[in-house]
């Protein structure tokens, strides 16, 4: 059966240079929606100025956390960000990173708290960082060996569900 | 149609060699990251830390020219052998390419001696580690912040030699720790000024630095963190590029992108002119977090000169091709819209698109400015990036045959919701607004000098950034003083009888004239000794004039003063003393004189303004303040006084402000047997006065933690809490700027800036749903006052429908703004007569706070702007309430 192509597809350097146009075109075009699709997903944390409240004291409305025995507030916020409410919230403490996630892991269940993630490296005496979950808030715990005054941080930043 | 078709498939095939096999501009491309490497070989890629592995398969997928290190690049102490152990796998694989800065980190070591011996000579000279070179046509200067980068140091003056000696068009430079950052855990940091400052002298374009492990974006600004679009720096923090993340506190005003969602690298294109950036995140995908494109700041002169040769090549096994000259010839013809013609981009030159990489970004870079040409709003979300949201959009756009607009709708945040109210059925709510916008009569100061005699210097009246409307202008007299002061000019002989001439009056008409032409207005001072360089001999200190000069002087600004009042925003009774602040005077000591003073200024200032005294206690004494609620507004001497602070935080009495004493003297006796002491009773003065009169001035010296942002002391709770108490309008933005500086790096200049003055919000409305010729508007409007302060300026209300051919202005009676106090929510509700003579359609129901002077009224400038989303229109001038209501 012969098919009744238009007489400009029967010539052979047409046909190439239409099948490699056809190519690219999908090429592009599926990189582009991947593309798309990739910063959709992507957990951005953009700039958004929400902070309510910036205390030296603890804001109110923070989430119930453990806190490290002889802790001291450094700051605290409360922010809003996508109509929810964030909260971040500073510790300084004289002791080392290992000994303060140790005692995290032992005691955040109490309160309700989950490890989703623990340090990878848990020996780590500069810097360490946990992921927890309950069922209000995901929250980032990183401790930090802060060089400049000998004390260490606990930033808990505590993200909505 | 043959003919055509192969045009068309000529076209896209010789596309696709340009941009994916040909593509070769000579642009350098580089790459720079922070805070890097662990002690560790992770691997796994959802791992919390330490992505050193796969920031740097970014980095090889980038294929860059140079790398840049922004310092803290080898965890926890820059030890070789973790060097060689970790960094050397990983970073190290571009070490040849590579142009470090250390980091804190870093110099753990003594001298950084890791660090140096495993960059060897790329670091630089290792007793220095500040070093500068070229690339393409740009200079680059990598800095060392952890040795002495102070104000007089070798480096910082070797980094002014260094700038001054490089003329090119482009410069670029970087270290560890950043001048500003949003970051929580480590923020900005005021110690780096000095390399800040002499990059921002020398007009550099971008600044890079990490310490903080985020991202964020800064658009160009000055050192004291104000934005300056065409001559500031613009400041990236890179510091994710493989330790940890860190969280983000308030962010500084100028900045514009934050992220710590991931790790990455920033991909610099060095463009000969001009740059673009891209944050890669370290996904398989390569995803661009952020983009855009910046104007180096001396690009204007060299627009025309052709590209220099690039001292660098950035891909040698690649032959650069020369530009396909084709035009592309689009296949639909696209609805431009009637201010737009649709000029075809030649691929090629030109478009900034192509690194010398094969990638993606190159053919979405040139089909983004293709479409760009089609349409001047490809970046539909306006959040400075093109991305492929936007690209989709102007795909759509194109194939349903529109032309996509930028501006939102009004509708999108407007919920209407039904309500049992039986004439109000439409109930909206309104989504609060936290951005920093530009309001009359309120916020951030310019102070400027103008010499009455000079000649008048434009630019003296001016705002520093978009947000700002006032101006803060001492007029001075200088000249028209007792000059017996070795100071200044020449002694004059008649200077007891030297009246303002002419000319001098011209130019305080010129001041007013430009205020009204820049949509501005006026804190006013006139000053006749600017202090303190006055000598000891008691014939020539403190020079200024005796009262009957200050009198006749008062007289002769009269027509100014009454003819401008529309841009008077307030005006301070200066004249006595050092800078007019009432202090350290040879004439007008004495009460009386200082009376007569505020008499006359009372007399000769419209009615409709205030004038602001510098001391509570002279108000106290003259005019039996504070005004109680029931005076407010009404006109009286004592209704129409306020206080300005000039010595703000400086300590407990700032400086003697709330005190009732000056000079050894008792002035008033109002405190003197107060249960709250002296002191704490002037502040209760204040506030009680400043609730219905403005308050305002300045800084003064850096005195923590009574300057800080926030303070546990109850009795200096910090700069937030006194704004609160004392009701601040207004305040000087150029001083003290360590002050001001501490409020930025604490993080609550953001919340000044917003809450300076008043900030009006609405939260909700009952509107009608439609409208009928003759019958009543019902409205009822909730809204909350969250600034400092209340107004103290008069100003109407009107309601408003605006259509594309009709506008009624519908005034409510009855109804003081200045009376929405600060923290506090009223509710209006009004009802007017609709004319008769109404044309049915559809408009749009605003409501309009228009100044109250006819020169002004239609200024949009000058009408008020309400803190929501969505509601302001700028040409207009209004808050639209409700963008369709319906009159039959």
């Amino acid at each position: 059966m012969v098919m009744n192509y238009p007489k400009l597809f029967q010539n052979k350097i047409v046909m190439i240079l239409v099948l490699s146009f056809l190519v690219v075109a999908a090429f592009s075009l599926s990189i582009l929606i991947r593309q798309e699709q990739s910063l959709k997903s992507v957990p951005m944390v953009e700039k958004k100025d929400g902070v309510i409240e910036m205390k030296k004291a603890l804001v109110d409305g923070a989430p119930v956390f453990p806190i490290f025995p002889d802790s001291a507030i450094h700051k605290s916020y409360k922010k809003t960000v996508d109509e929810k409410m964030e909260f971040l919230v500073i510790y300084e403490v004289d002791e080392e990173v290992p000994v303060i996630v140790s005692w995290y892991n032992k005691n955040a269940a109490v309160s309700g708290w989950t490890v989703v993630q623990n340090s990878d490296f848990p020996d780590a005496k500069d810097e360490q960082i946990l992921l927890l979950r309950n069922n209000k808030y995901n929250l980032t715990l990183v401790v930090k060996d802060n060089e400049t005054d000998g004390k260490t941080l606990i930033s808990t930043e505590f993200l909505p569900l | 149609m043959k003919k055509t078709f192969f045009i068309f498939v000529v076209f896209w095939v010789s596309f696709y060699f340009r941009t994916k096999v040909f593509a070769q501009t000579v642009d350098p491309v580089i790459v720079a990251g922070g805070d890097i490497v662990c002690n560790n070989l992770n691997t796994n890629y959802s791992s919390t830390t330490c992505h050193q592995k796969f920031t740097a398969d970014t980095i090889s997928w980038i294929n860059p020219t140079a790398v840049l290190t922004l310092g803290d690049n080898q965890y926890p102490d820059g030890l070789l052998t973790d060097y060689y152990n970790y960094y050397d796998k990983t970073w190290g694989l571009f070490k040849n390419i590579t142009y470090p800065s250390p980091g804190n980190h870093d110099y753990h070591t003594s001298g950084g001696s890791g660090y140096y011996s495993y960059f060897g000579e790329r670091a630089g000279d290792p007793t220095k580690g500040y070093y500068s070179f070229d690339i393409g046509s740009w200079h680059l200067i990598s800095l060392n912040g952890e040795i002495d980068h102070s104000t007089g140091s070798q480096q910082v003056a070797w980094l002014r030699q260094d700038l001054a000696a490089h003329n090119n068009v482009c410069t670029l430079g970087y270290w560890h720790e950043p001048r500003f950052s949003s970051g929580s855990l480590h923020g900005s940091n005021s110690g780096v000024a000095p390399l800040f400052q002499a990059m921002y002298d020398y007009k550099a374009d971008v600044v890079l630095n990490g310490h903080d492990h985020l991202y964020e974006r800064f658009a160009p600004q000055n050192p004291f963190g104000v934005k300056e679009e065409s001559r500031g720096v613009r400041e990236f923090v890179v510091g994710n590029a493989g330790k940890s993340l860190y969280s983000f506190g308030s962010y500084l005003p100028t900045s514009e992108k934050g992220y710590n969602g991931g790790y990455g690298v920033l991909k610099l294109t060095l463009h000969p002119t001009s740059y673009d950036w891209q944050l890669i995140k370290d996904d398989p995908a390569h995803t661009v977090i952020d983009s855009g494109s910046g104007t180096c700041i001396g690009a204007e002169q060299v627009s025309q000169t052709p590209t220099p040769t690039p001292t660098l090549t950035p891909t040698p096994s690649l032959t650069p091709t020369p530009t396909p000259t084709l035009t592309p010839t689009p296949t639909a013809t696209p609805t431009p819209t009637p201010s737009q013609t649709f000029t075809p981009i030649p691929i090629g030159g030109g478009d900034a698109c192509g690194n010398g990489n094969v990638n993606i970004e190159d053919l979405k870079c040139v089909l983004q400015n293709w479409l760009a040409k089609l349409n001047n709003s490809v970046d539909q979300f306006q959040d400075g990036r093109i991305n492929a949201l936007d690209f989709s959009v102007v795909l759509k756009s194109l194939k349903a045959g529109v032309t996509p607009t930028s501006m939102p709708t009004p509708t999108s945040s407007l919920t209407p919701t039904p309500t049992p109210l039986p004439e109000l059925t439409n109930k909206i709510t309104y989504t609060a607004s936290s951005i920093d916008f530009a309001n009359p009569e309120r916020g951030f100061m310019k102070q400027s000098s103008v010499f009455v005699d000079q000649t008048l210097d434009l630019a003296k009246v001016r705002a520093l950034q978009p947000s700002d409307t006032l101006v803060w202008i001492y007029f001075r007299l200088d000249n028209y003083r007792d000059q017996r002061d070795d100071y200044g000019v020449q002694p004059l002989t008649d200077y007891h009888g030297k009246l303002l001439d002419q000319a001098a009056l011209n130019t305080i008409e010129k001041v007013f004239d430009t205020a009204r032409d820049r949509g501005l207005k006026l804190v006013i001072r006139f000053v006749y000794n600017p202090g303190p360089k006055s000598s000891s001999d008691p014939l020539k200190v403190n020079p200024d004039v005796p009262l009957s000069l200050v009198l006749d002087h008062i007289e002769q600004l009269k027509p100014a003063l009454q003819n401008n009042m529309d841009v008077i925003a307030a005006m301070q009774a200066g004249f006595v003393g050092h800078w007019g602040e009432w202090h350290s005077s040879k004439y007008l000591n004495n009460l009386e004189s200082r009376k007569k003073i505020t008499d006359t200024l009372l007399t000769v200032l419209p009615s409709e303004r205030m004038i602001l005294l510098r001391y509570p206690r002279y108000e106290q004494v003259f005019y039996g303040g504070p005004i109680p609620e029931a005076q407010a507004f009404t006109g009286t001497n004592l209704s129409r006084i306020g206080i300005h602070d000039d010595a703000f935080l400086k300590d407990d009495t700032d400086d003697g402000t709330f005190k009732s004493n000056a000079a050894g003297t008792k002035i008033s006796t109002y405190c003197d047997n107060s249960s709250v002491g002296e002191t704490q009773c002037w502040k209760n003065f204040v506030y009680q006065n400043s609730r219905y009169s403005p308050f305002g001035g300045e800084a003064s010296y850096d005195n923590p933690p009574r300057t800080s942002c926030y303070s546990t002391d109850v009795s200096s709770p910090g700069a937030i809490a006194q704004m609160e108490n004392m009701h601040w309008s207004f305040i000087n933005n150029g001083f003290n700027t360590t002050v001001l500086n501490r409020w930025v790096d604490e993080g609550c200049m953001p919340d000044i800036r917003r809450r300076l003055g008043y900030r009006l919000e609405i939260k909700e409305a009952f509107l009608p749903e439609k409208l009928l010729p003759g019958n009543s508007l019902s409205v009822s409007v909730s809204l909350k006052n969250s600034g400092f302060a209340s107004m103290y300026n008069f100003r109407p209300v009107y309601l408003v429908l605006q259509s594309n051919n009709n506008r009624y202005e519908l005034k409510l009676d009855n109804i003081d703004p200045r009376k929405w106090e600060s923290g506090k929510s009223y509710v209006i509700n009004s009802s007017v007569n609709l004319p008769i003579s109404v044309v049915p359609g559809t408009y749009k129901l605003a409501l309009w706070m228009p100044d109250s002077s006819d020169s002004l009224k239609n200024k949009p400038a000058y009408s008020v702007r309400f803190a929501n989303f969505d509601i302001w229109d700028e040409v207009l001038g209004f808050n639209i309430l409700d963008p369709d209501i319906l009159v039959q």
